[in-house]
């Protein structure tokens, strides 16, 4: 058997003898995969509850608020009789926005003295409010633009001009990638590359830091003939095979279950996915190199990663933050990652217009191959061992 | 019970956090660092111009007025004129632009004949951000562009610019946004974020020093001062006392005093930095001091998992983001299965992000977020119950050595 092979055997025989490895090992992101994926698995919000004060009680008022309640994001579950309670209902978090329609109002509008619906939405859940705030703006614009035209054309005024009125200039959308606005894939995507970047990283540490915690770094590397590049590699086999087969049957499952759509090239899909397990191996190993020290290195990589989620860009784009949260995010595999996995999946690009996502990672992957010689130095000194 | 013997332990607890570099890196270093940078990502508040291409077919007075309209709208900016369709295609592949609008041929011509016009906008939506502010952009500034032609228009029939208004506008549709007016993301994200960043540091932290305890009672082998291999071993859970109630609250107090410091922090001087709204109420603080306690007996219930100091950490990290949807304030809670929230109910950053953030950016009074309140009651009960149980089976594994 060559050195990589025993190398790599005695890493399976490593972590089978330790329960709570094979759990951070398949385990937990099995089960965040899991919880991630149920969390998002409605797709779009649907029917989420907001209050209508309608004081007017005209005809036009009530089908204002059907048509608000027949738009997909709404559904009207309360009635409300002042803004406090609606204000209430909104902190409480059983509601997410109140309509507000003055009396009078159908008169008024009759009249033409220009009266006014209020929409208050809960904007401290921006999302939500977002998506609530869409919806009720549509309808109502569907509404009062029907009102009008009829409003008009009673007082006298040419069809042609009320008709004309509703819209000189449209914007016709012709939506890329996600044309339903499903909000659960771009998530779930970034959330499940997050959630394997951290424990991708974890495993390389504890893999090559428990050599210098037991003091056995010198079996390792003897097993390997002495060569840190087998050493290191013949470790970093059997995980690479895991992850890799674990992040695709999360994407398989996820596009199974929930209808998402993959446009893209599958087999360069598992090479970018590949090159992302690569470099953050090498990363988490370049921090054992350098502290030999398997608690530090554990510390240093959990504040490496657990950064990445926002500061890739999943919660904010990162085009919104100043230069220091780009340059950071940029030292993160996971950022050119998503986005390749984004492209790939659902906005079905050509692999070519995502070589640079690959030359990204695989410069990441290549910095922390450069540490090898120096996690080698550190290996065959003894006093490195058994620190804690 | 001895409330000295508790004190003494808090005292001997917290110079442990000080002196063990593990705990130090996280409870303190971790602390600071990550309430810092979390910062840095929505210091913006909000996205602004993204870069989208325009392809101008018509290249009349109107189409370029319309052009300087949308590149002086907030949320975009016009970053390339490409001549063709084509083109503007290839740069939005090759990811220069989020979306590339085409002004038809013909454009001014038909409206000034009276009729509609359009403009094509093929907008990227996998990144919904980007796209809500793109699409906002252009619907509003094509609204103002109608409006401003068609007042124009109905002035020329010959009705008053007061009439015309009217017509234009015969209802107002105001949108007013609660509690979050500008829509900023640093007031959105950063106060849960300092809600985990608390829970988190404090669950790995105490972790690894209540971990260590554990791994020493079994023994483990460690390098003395002149280079010998020797084996650590202690026959004492803690040196003050061997009753495990007195340990979980003198641990607990020590953890609670340390944090409590932190959250007041981030409750009255963050927020003058960072620049986030926030309410004060005294049930803040209640609240508060609820939470860290039921995190510490959480933190000091979950050593029964770990066999060595580091497993806190490989065990906890991944949980941060799964943790964060779970109150229900970015993703909306009726869209989360049913068994999830009951599950998420656990982790005390449901309920206390719940609680905390509803009263400190909603200004919720006491009395409305009760529910989140009591949810901590009960865990704290529970968590101190498992704490108090994995201790007693600690103290009980030294009688034996």
């Amino acid at each position: 058997m060559s050195a990589f092979f025993k190398v790599a055997k005695r890493e399976i025989e490593r972590i089978f003898k330790r329960p709570i490895i094979v759990f951070s090992l398949f385990g937990l992101p099995i089960f965040f995969c899991i919880v991630l994926m149920a969390t998002f698995s409605s797709g779009i919000p649907r029917d989420l509850p907001i209050a209508v004060a309608d004081f007017d009680n005209s005809a036009i008022s009530r089908q204002i608020v059907r048509m608000v309640d027949s738009t997909p994001a709404c559904k009207v579950k309360y009635r409300i009789d002042d803004i406090q309670e609606g204000k209430d209902l909104l902190t409480g978090v059983h509601a997410y926005g109140f309509l507000l329609i003055p009396r009078d109002f159908s008169k008024d509008i009759k009249r033409g003295s220009h009266p006014q619906i209020v929409f208050y939405y809960n904007n401290q859940m921006i999302l939500i409010g977002g998506i609530i705030d869409k919806d009720v703006n549509t309808a109502i614009q569907t509404a009062l633009g029907g009102f009008d035209a009829l409003i008009q054309m009673k007082k006298g005024l040419p069809k042609d001009i009320v008709l004309r009125k509703v819209n000189v200039i449209r914007v016709d959308e012709h939506i890329k990638g996600n044309p339903f606005l499903n909000y659960s894939y771009f998530l779930t995507y970034a959330a499940v590359a997050h959630t394997f970047q951290i424990i991708i990283t974890f495993m390389a540490i504890w893999a090559v830091g428990i050599e210098f915690k037991e003091g056995t770094t010198k079996d390792w590397l003897a097993l390997a003939d002495n060569s840190i590049i087998t050493a290191v590699f013949g470790k970093l086999f059997f995980y690479i095979i895991c992850y890799l087969t674990m992040i695709f049957a999360t994407y398989a499952l996820y596009i199974l279950l929930f209808g998402a759509e993959f446009e893209g090239n599958m087999l360069f899909l598992l090479f970018g996915t590949l090159c992302f397990i690569l470099a953050y191996q090498l990363v988490g190993i370049a921090f054992v190199a350098v502290t030999s020290n398997l608690r530090f290195s554990f510390s240093s990589g959990a504040f490496y990663t657990s950064l990445g989620f926002t500061l890739a860009g999943m919660t904010f784009p990162s085009i919104g933050m100043p230069w220091f949260g780009r340059f950071y995010s940029a030292l993160l595999p996971v950022r050119p990652y998503v986005a390749l996995v984004i492209d790939q999946v659902m906005r079905g690009f050509k692999p070519h217009y995502d070589l640079i996502y690959i030359w990204w990672m695989l410069g990441l992957a290549l910095l922390g191959f450069c540490f090898l010689p120096l996690l080698k130095i550190h290996a065959q000194d003894e006093r490195n061992w058994f620190q804690l | 019970m001895n409330i000295k013997t508790i004190l003494n332990i808090a005292k001997q607890e917290f110079t442990r956090i000080f002196t063990d570099q593990g705990s130090l890196l996280i409870m303190v270093a971790g602390v600071f660092l990550y309430s810092v940078f979390y910062m840095v990502p929505f210091c913006n508040h909000i996205v602004r111009d993204i870069p989208i291409a325009v392809v101008d077919m018509d290249n009349t007075c109107l189409s370029r007025e319309m052009i300087r309209d949308l590149n002086s709208s907030e949320m975009i900016k016009i970053t390339s004129r490409p001549a063709t369709v084509e083109d503007a295609e290839e740069q939005y592949y090759q990811n220069k632009v989020r979306a590339y609008v085409v002004i038809p041929k013909d454009f001014e011509r038909d409206i000034f004949r009276g009729g509609n016009s359009y403009l094509a906008a093929y907008e990227d939506s996998s990144f919904l951000i980007v796209y809500k502010q793109v699409a906002t952009g252009l619907f509003s500034t094509s609204m103002t562009m109608g409006a401003k032609l068609e007042i124009g228009s109905f002035m020329k029939k010959g009705l008053s610019l007061q009439q015309a208004m009217n017509i234009k506008l015969p209802v107002e549709f105001v949108e007013e946004p609660l509690f979050n007016p500008i829509g900023s993301y640093q007031n959105y994200i950063y106060p849960m974020v300092l809600m985990l960043v608390l829970q988190q540091t404090l669950l790995i932290g105490a972790g690894i020093l209540c971990a260590t305890i554990k791994e020493t009672i079994r023994g483990y082998k460690k390098l003395s001062k002149d280079g010998l291999v020797i084996e650590d071993k202690i026959d004492r859970v803690n040196d003050f006392s061997d009753n495990p109630m007195e340990i979980v609250l003198g641990k607990s107090c020590a953890y609670v005093s340390l944090y409590f410091i932190y959250a007041m922090l981030f409750m009255f001087v963050f927020p003058t930095i960072v620049v986030y709204d926030f309410h004060f109420n005294f049930a803040i603080v209640i609240t508060m001091l609820l939470f860290l306690f039921t995190v510490s007996f959480l933190a000091q219930a979950l050593v029964y998992f770990y066999t060595e100091r580091e497993n806190s950490l490989l065990l906890l990290i991944i949980t941060s983001v799964p943790f964060i949807f779970q109150p229900g304030l970015i993703w909306p809670k009726e869209c989360i299965p049913f068994w999830l929230l009951i599950l998420a109910k656990f982790v005390p950053s449901t309920p206390g992000i719940g609680a905390v953030v509803r009263m400190n950016q909603m200004g919720a009074s006491f009395l409305q977020v009760q529910d989140d309140f009591w949810t901590l009651v009960f865990l704290c009960g529970i968590y101190f119950f498992f704490a108090y149980k994995e201790t007693k089976r600690q103290v009980d594994s030294t009688k034996k050595n």
